[in-house]
């Protein structure tokens, strides 16, 4: 049976610098009076109340690594020379997810149809930082975890849709993660929904056996 | 080993503990991949060698092996059943080679998220750690250790488990990254404070870290710690030699930190990851005869959430505890709460956060609620997102006990009076929990009229309170401000009682200011008036509304002139750079000027005002348009090019215009002066459900003067193209942001081609580039909206 772990909550801080550079603001260069510094921080304040963190994470032990496909326990398969070059020196994976919900995403289209265009990119940024910062605070998490097992994480983390590293893995995610128990469904072109999802693995090396001291 | 026997050892000496057991156990046999707890039952003999080793080295307390032996953990080796087993008889097997040193029992993670960060509920792991404390107990540990803690709501879930289980000492230790803060968080002052409060007998930190890197940690913890000091570091920083990972800081060198941590304030010190028995006899050798840090005071005007702490009073800038979370006379939080929803609760958390609350107060009294479940509810809620202490505000004591029992911090309580209920019933649950309290000044008599009488009920709580360890640090007195719009007198005797508590009693004060003003017109003159005095009495903090501007800068101005603002830090950083009204008048803006300003400022709330007055003053719209307009929007452009402003700037700019040129439309067109730049159908492909960006196209193609058919997300080419003959436009945009919908763009303009259609496309989405639109056969490809607004234009000229 596959040991999913689930997180009710991610303890994200809010992210306002990224918010902010992803918005193409610049510390050095970017003007803003007070109305408009007052109106942008309410507005990402709103966004983020509405983000929800969640998610989940597995270990897979690697079965299988033959520099162009590899195979986890329980017979999962991934088929892609990036993810068998990053799984390399591994013993294991690590398979998370995470989701920021829908209410964001929908507030975002409420500005929308009201024709706010600003108010709307400032929604959508916040959810998207927010499911970012959930995902890094995931990837912190499992090393720590990772370390205290006596074993080192890679230092990248692959997401589907990236290179050979195709966007129909994202099914892989969806179905040992049960993303459907945090409300997330998956269209046919490998799309999740809520959109603020985001999925990642990342490769474990034994170095130790021992755990704790 | 009752904890007075613990108090008594620690000040006698410094208390050495054991070093690491697993990489011994290793030595000793143990194979990888094995449950060692079932190892070691199985070997008691090499568990024993360990542990005599530690104690002919000079470990005072050695740590029962158990620390994978909770439910959990051992579930994985599928040792589920065999909690009570294995946890008794490794404690007995300790306690059989301990002679004179003392066996603590060891709880450590359990690998599970705790709620209200994880799945796991807080009552569930409580009673995970219980159900081991048990059997340790039966097994005869002196006391108990919970460590290599990342988690303070798992720490605080085994430390109630101890606490509710038995009378032994407890010694709690949590785990901190390099950065100084766990890997939820959490930094060590926050730590200690919740720890301590919650009935920890000595605080610390293990595993993680070297020594130097540790003895920061307690020198942090130092100057708030009420109870003894502990450190167990790794030897060294581990480091990969061969893949394996070692620790190869030598015994002399480890030993050699000995003095530094007694300084720094530790009473208790072991080893970690790495360490051997060399390791723990060197640091024995080194700190025989000495002695650490004295007995310490008990009380601390603090608070703490899971990742901040607040101190109070002392001589510091005034705190404020956000009012807002309270549902009476606001009637959409009524609504909400009504309906078991919290997102106007986590607004006002994060609008206060951000005018500068220092605490959050949190008020679920409502008729037709269950007050404890909503409390329950708020309280996890906000405890994730925000980083402010809380305020528990109930007449309940259940409502306060379940909230106190979850929360993952140092929490005020609000409040507790002279009333029997309140002193029978809510102190002994704020004390069990460790909870600052309000202490409200009336009785089952009700309000005293006279200041003396308020102060005879305040010494009465304080004497009650302190049956349960409370000193005056732990209470914060509420000077009961009643409105001065029934009696006159009413604000005096609030600022004497004020006054008496912070000269003579050296108790916190706290204030609900805008009582005062209640019946009165303009309140907030009142508010901050009755501020200003108050602190000039003593106030230390006061519930108020942050938002208000009037009153935050009163109190930044009043805690720099009260000398709580060091080097008016505070003051000046919130006001440098703000005008003075003076100073603030513009100079008159022209009419043309006006309307160019509401552009470049994207005041949509001013153009059409502004456009009024330029009509009114004889300025033809043409003029308006090609002298205000225009000229606006291009410098916006401008602006955004050289990064002074950013995306949303750019987008309220353009919305600002559009309003301004909607305004205009009418007379423009009977002057015969209004034209498109063009007709673009813009759609998201089939198969993508990402509309946003394609939105913003949208809505800026439109500012810029095009005529915009939006066809929404997950469109076909066949609808797409039907579309375009229909509206006979000039540009199709495309938007895909995954790749596996890119190729549908493709797809339309194959089609197009085929039919023999003459539209120009354009495309745009994350996974795309220039490189992809000239493969598919696009006329041009756009990185973001300005550059769409650019392109269009281009292909409008070609």
């Amino acid at each position: 049976m596959r040991d999913v772990h689930v997180l009710n909550t991610i303890p994200v801080v809010f992210p306002e610098r990224e918010i902010l550079f992803r918005l193409k603001f610049n510390i050095h260069k970017t003007e803003l009076d007070e109305r408009q510094r007052e109106k942008f921080k309410s507005i990402m304040m709103k966004a983020f109340a509405l983000c929800k963190p969640t998610g989940a994470w597995l270990e897979l032990p690697l079965l299988l690594n033959d520099g162009s496909r590899v195979v986890f326990e329980g017979g999962y398969e991934i088929k892609s020379h990036s993810i068998a070059e990053l799984l390399r020196n591994c013993d294991s994976a690590f398979f998370m997810g995470v989701t920021v919900g829908g209410a964001v995403s929908a507030l975002a289209n409420e500005y929308i149809n009201a024709g706010d265009g600003a108010l709307a990119l400032i929604a959508d940024a916040v959810g998207s930082e927010t499911a970012e910062a959930a995902i890094d605070w995931l990837n912190s998490y499992l090393a720590g975890y990772a370390r205290r097992k006596g074993k080192v994480l890679t230092s990248q983390r692959f997401s589907a849709g990236y290179g050979d590293f195709l966007l129909e893995n994202q099914r892989l995610f969806y179905e040992i993660l049960d993303l459907q128990n945090f409300g997330v469904s998956l269209t046919d072109t490998f799309i999740f929904v809520p959109e603020k999802t985001v999925t990642a693995i990342v490769g474990a090396a034994n170095t130790s056996s021992m755990e704790g001291k | 080993m009752t904890k007075n026997d613990f108090l008594k050892l620690i000040s006698s000496k410094i208390v050495i503990l054991d070093g690491a057991t697993g990489t011994e156990l290793v030595k000793r046999g143990m194979p990888a991949g094995v449950c060692p707890e079932l190892w070691c039952m199985e070997n008691p003999a090499a568990i024993q060698d360990v542990q005599r080793s530690y104690i002919n080295s000079g470990s005072d307390i050695i740590y029962a092996p158990t620390f994978g032996a909770n439910r959990c953990k051992l579930e994985e080796f599928g040792l589920g059943h065999r909690v009570y087993e294995i946890n008794k008889t490794l404690a007995l097997l300790s306690k059989e080679c301990a002679k004179d040193s003392f066996v603590f029992g060891d709880l450590a993670p359990t690998g599970r998220f705790i709620e209200p960060f994880g799945e796991l509920p807080f009552e569930e792991a409580v009673s995970v750690y219980k159900e081991q404390v048990s059997a340790l107990i039966d097994g005869g540990v002196d006391g108990f250790v919970i460590e290599t803690m990342m988690d303070i709501q798992e720490a605080r879930a085994a430390l109630i488990a101890v606490k509710e289980s038995c009378d032994l000492p407890v010694m709690v230790t949590m785990t901190f990254e390099k950065d100084g803060r766990t890997l939820n968080g959490t930094d060590p002052v926050s730590a200690l404070i919740t720890l301590q409060f919650l009935g920890a007998d000595a605080v610390g930190c293990n595993c993680s870290t070297g020594p130097a890197d540790m003895l920061a940690v307690i020198r942090e913890m130092n100057n708030v710690a009420r109870v003894p000091l502990l450190a167990k570091p790794n030897a060294g920083m581990p480091k990969l030699k061969d893949g394996v990972t070692v620790f190869d800081m030598g015994a002399v060198e480890f030993a050699s930190y000995a003095d530094d941590f007694i300084k720094a304030g530790a009473n208790i010190l072991g080893g970690c990851c790495g360490t051997t028995p060399d390791h723990i006899f060197e640091l024995a050798k080194n700190l025989k005869g000495k002695i650490g840090h004295g007995k310490r005071k008990m009380g601390l005007s603090a608070l703490s959430s899971a990742r901040k702490s607040v101190f109070i009073g002392g001589g510091r800038p005034l705190s404020v505890v956000g009012e807002r979370i309270n549902p009476t006379g606001k009637k959409a939080l009524q609504g909400e709460l009504r309906e078991g929803k919290l997102s106007i609760v986590q607004e006002f958390a994060l609008e206060q956060e951000n005018h500068g609350a220092a605490i959050l107060d949190v008020n679920m009294g409502l008729s037709g609620i269950d007050e404890k479940e909503m409390m329950l509810k708020s309280v996890k809620v906000l405890a994730r997102m925000s980083s402010l202490p809380l305020c528990i505000d109930s007449t309940n004591p259940e409502v306060v006990e379940a909230a106190l029992r979850i929360y993952p911090g140092r929490a005020l309580v609000n409040s507790i009076s002279g009333e029997r209920d309140r002193i029978e019933r809510m102190l002994p649950v704020a004390a069990k929990y460790g909870a600052m309290f309000i202490l409200l000044p009336l009785d089952d008599r009700g309000i005293p009229e006279t200041v003396d009488e308020r102060k005879r009920i305040v010494n009465y709580v304080i004497s009650e309170s302190s049956k349960y360890g409370y000193t005056t640090e732990d209470i914060v007195v509420d000077g009961l401000v009643m409105t001065v719009s029934s009696d006159i007198k009413a604000p005096a005797r609030t600022l004497d009682l004020i006054e008496w508590c912070s000269r003579e009693r050296g108790v916190n004060t706290i204030c609900g200011l805008s009582n005062v003003s209640f019946g009165l017109p303009a309140r907030e003159w009142i508010n901050s008036s009755f501020l200003a005095m108050a602190i000039s009495r003593g106030l230390t903090m006061a519930i108020a509304n942050p938002a208000s501007q009037q009153l935050m800068n009163t109190l930044y101005s009043c805690d720099a002139l009260a000398g709580r603002d060091k080097n008016l830090t505070s003051y000046v950083n919130r006001f440098s750079g703000v005008t003075s009204e003076s100073t603030s008048k513009a100079e008159e803006l022209t009419p043309e000027r006006a309307v160019f300003d509401a552009v470049l400022r994207g005041r949509d709330d001013l153009i059409e005002k502004t456009i009024q007055s330029a009509l009114d003053a004889g300025i033809s719209p043409q003029n308006i348009v090609d002298n205000s307009l225009i000229p606006a929007i291009t410098l916006v452009g401008d602006k955004y090019d050289r990064k002074e402003y950013f995306l949303p700037q750019l987008i309220m700019s353009a919305d600002t215009m559009r309003k301004g040129f909607a305004y205009l439309e009418p007379l423009l067109i009977r002057e015969g002066e209004v034209e498109t730049e063009g007709k673009i159908v813009i759609a998201t492909v089939k198969g993508d459900i990402h509309d946003i960006g394609k939105n913003i196209v949208a809505l800026m193609l439109r500012n810029y003067g095009f005529d915009v058919v939006d066809l929404g997300k997950d469109v076909p080419a066949e609808v797409i193209l039907h579309k375009a003959c229909e509206v006979k436009a000039d540009i199709i945009a495309l938007s895909a942001l995954m790749t596996t919908t890119m190729t549908e763009m493709r797809t339309v303009i194959d089609l197009c081609r085929e039919r023999k259609l003459q539209f120009k496309f354009m495309i745009g989405g994350a996974v795309v580039d220039q490189n992809y639109a000239d493969e598919i056969g696009a006329d041009g490809y756009s990185k973001d909206a300005m550059d769409a607004v650019k392109l269009a234009k281009a292909l409008m000229n070609s």
